[in-house]
């Protein structure tokens, strides 16, 4: 039977001992996870870089743009109080009473029997108004030609539409007499005061 | 366990010359010798300093691209003994043997690597519950020079081996059927000694150092050479004074041989027949029939490569031819990498 030696045997088991030596494993698994918090480092590293140099970016682009926006800002309220100029004006226009049509109207309803000598008009809103009214009324009998006036105006001022309040204030025997057609005729001064409410703030009032 | 390689180096590194030789594994059983090389030393290219270079270049002459390697030394400082012990892991005996050498080994060898292995682990143990030990050392500094040395020259061995183990796994790899059936004894003719094996069925019954070998009968025979004359050549040519003197000179040899067979078959009731011969002086025929007319018995040399295919290309082959009875040792290390059964 072949006989076999190895003299090399404290070697190999020493080789063998050192290849397993606990401390040396430990050394590469603490080197392994070494390695891996190096790697997890470089990870974080390049990711915050990558963070910072975005910041960084974008923070350069906020410096350029914070001053427009600074104008922006200080351009948008100056707008913003040209809009409320604006829009304080279209509202002013747009809530004005609008005179025309009613005394347009109110000329035709005056009889030739009758003279207005004074208008005293006092807005209480868009649709509603306070007219006061003067004047002159002649006939054989006055007082009913300025009755008739101030009916006419109750029911035909606005056209059935909207609501007319018409009262006398004063109505007296005028102290002189007015020719009409060549003849004299009494007189009578009244004031009427009427509250004109409009139906509706698009509806306008037209000429009869 | 680790597969054995397909093709391995054996290397003998003597002390009158490093011998190396390439076997291949081509079958179950079949091997070849693809490589061999030989160069001669002196004292001081076997200083640790100096083998490295030596060995590399044998290699290098021998080429191939064999991985394992397995180094048999020859050196004085060697143990190599047989005891009997109780059967005991071979681990738990080296150590006993390094503690307890005095009393185990007839010296302290706390300073020696030792190995052992069991000479017949198979056999019945005997009345006294005893099994044989093969022990080998050699000294720490020259396995971890001779370590240091092969892994410089990237060659890292594979194996480290005693000159004479490996002789003897030589002979069983190239004679099984002598080694497994019959008694049989080795000499091989070493440059400053010789090794004597002796066997019996396949177990190791004796090995012993010879302090006789190639430089004392060149010594010897040196001053009846004609100058310029090659020694070896002149004695084969059968001149008489020269073969006489030869004889004399030999007489240490076989006497210590000769009492080797007689401690055998003293011991055994068995007869050795044959005496088989390696070494460089195995080259010449005469030594060959000094030997065999001075002992009684015939002697032959033998080589290792009986078995193999040689795979050399045919201007190396007569070379190879001369030197294979000088290459038994190489031979036996490179076995035993490869892992030869018989």
């Amino acid at each position: 039977m072949a006989l076999h030696l190895n003299l090399l045997h404290e070697i190999e088991s020493a080789r063998r001992a050192r290849q397993r030596d606990p401390l040396k494993l430990g050394l590469y698994a603490l080197g392994f996870v070494v390695l891996c918090f190096l790697g997890y480092y470089a990870l974080r590293l390049s990711t915050t870089n990558g963070v910072v140099r975005k910041k960084n970016t974008l923070e350069q682009e906020w410096n350029n743009l914070n001053p427009q926006q600074t104008a922006a800002i200080a351009r948008a309220e100056e707008l913003r109080a040209q809009i409320a100029l604006s829009a304080n004006a279209v509202k002013f226009i747009e809530s004005r009473f609008y005179w025309a049509p009613l005394l347009e109207r109110l000329g035709h309803l005056v009889p030739p029997a009758v003279q207005i000598s004074r208008i005293a008009g006092d807005i209480s809103g868009r649709d509603s108004c306070t007219l006061s009214l003067e004047g002159l009324a002649a006939g054989r009998e006055p007082r009913t030609v300025a009755e008739s006036l101030r009916t006419t105006l109750a029911n035909d001022l606005l056209g059935g539409e909207g609501s007319v309040d018409s009262t006398f204030v004063s109505l007296e025997d005028g102290s002189s007499q007015a020719v009409v057609r060549g003849v004299a005729l009494p007189t009578a001064v009244f004031t009427i005061r009427l509250v004109v409410t409009l139906p509706d703030p698009q509806t306008e009032i037209t000429a009869p | 366990m680790a597969k054995n390689p397909s093709l391995a180096i054996g290397l003998d590194l003597g002390r009158n010359a490093v011998k190396s030789v390439v076997l291949q594994r081509r079958g179950s059983n079949r091997f070849a010798v693809t490589g061999f090389a030989t160069k001669k030393t002196d004292e001081r290219s076997l200083l640790p300093e100096n083998v490295g270079s030596i060995i590399k270049a044998v290699l290098e002459k021998m080429g191939g691209s064999a991985k394992a390697c397995c180094l048999a030394v020859s050196s004085a400082d060697s143990i190599l003994r047989i005891i009997r012990q109780p059967e005991t892991p071979p681990e738990l005996l080296r150590t006993g043997l390094r503690l307890n050498g005095p009393a185990l080994l007839n010296q302290d060898v706390k300073d020696y690597v030792l190995d052992c292995a069991s000479i017949d682990p198979a056999g019945a143990l005997g009345e006294d519950r005893m099994r044989p030990y093969l022990v080998g050392g050699l000294p720490r500094n020259r396995v971890e020079d001779l370590h240091a040395t092969m892994d410089s020259i990237k060659r890292p061995l594979t194996r480290l081996q005693l000159a004479a183990v490996s002789s003897y796994n030589a002979f069983e790899f190239a004679q099984p059927d002598i080694f497994r059936n019959e008694p049989f004894i080795l000499v091989d003719m070493g440059h400053e000694d010789s090794t004597v094996t002796v066997g019996v069925k396949g177990q190791l019954v004796l090995v012993r150092s010879i302090e006789y070998g190639g430089r004392a009968l060149r010594e010897t025979l040196a001053s009846l050479a004609p100058e310029g004359g090659d020694i070896y050549e002149e004695l084969e040519q059968g001149e008489e004074t020269m073969v006489e003197t030869a004889r004399m000179s030999l007489a240490a040899l076989t006497r210590e041989v000769s009492s080797s067979i007689g401690f055998f078959e003293g011991r055994r009731e068995e007869t050795i027949s044959q005496i088989f011969v390696s070494g460089g002086l195995a080259r010449s025929q005469t030594l060959l029939n000094l030997m065999s007319e001075e002992l009684r018995m015939p002697c032959e040399a033998w080589h290792a490569f009986e078995r193999c295919d040689i795979a050399l290309p045919e201007d190396r082959k007569a070379e190879f031819a001369r030197e294979a009875v000088n290459l038994s040792v190489a031979c036996g290390a490179a076995v035993e990498l490869l892992g030869y059964k018989s």
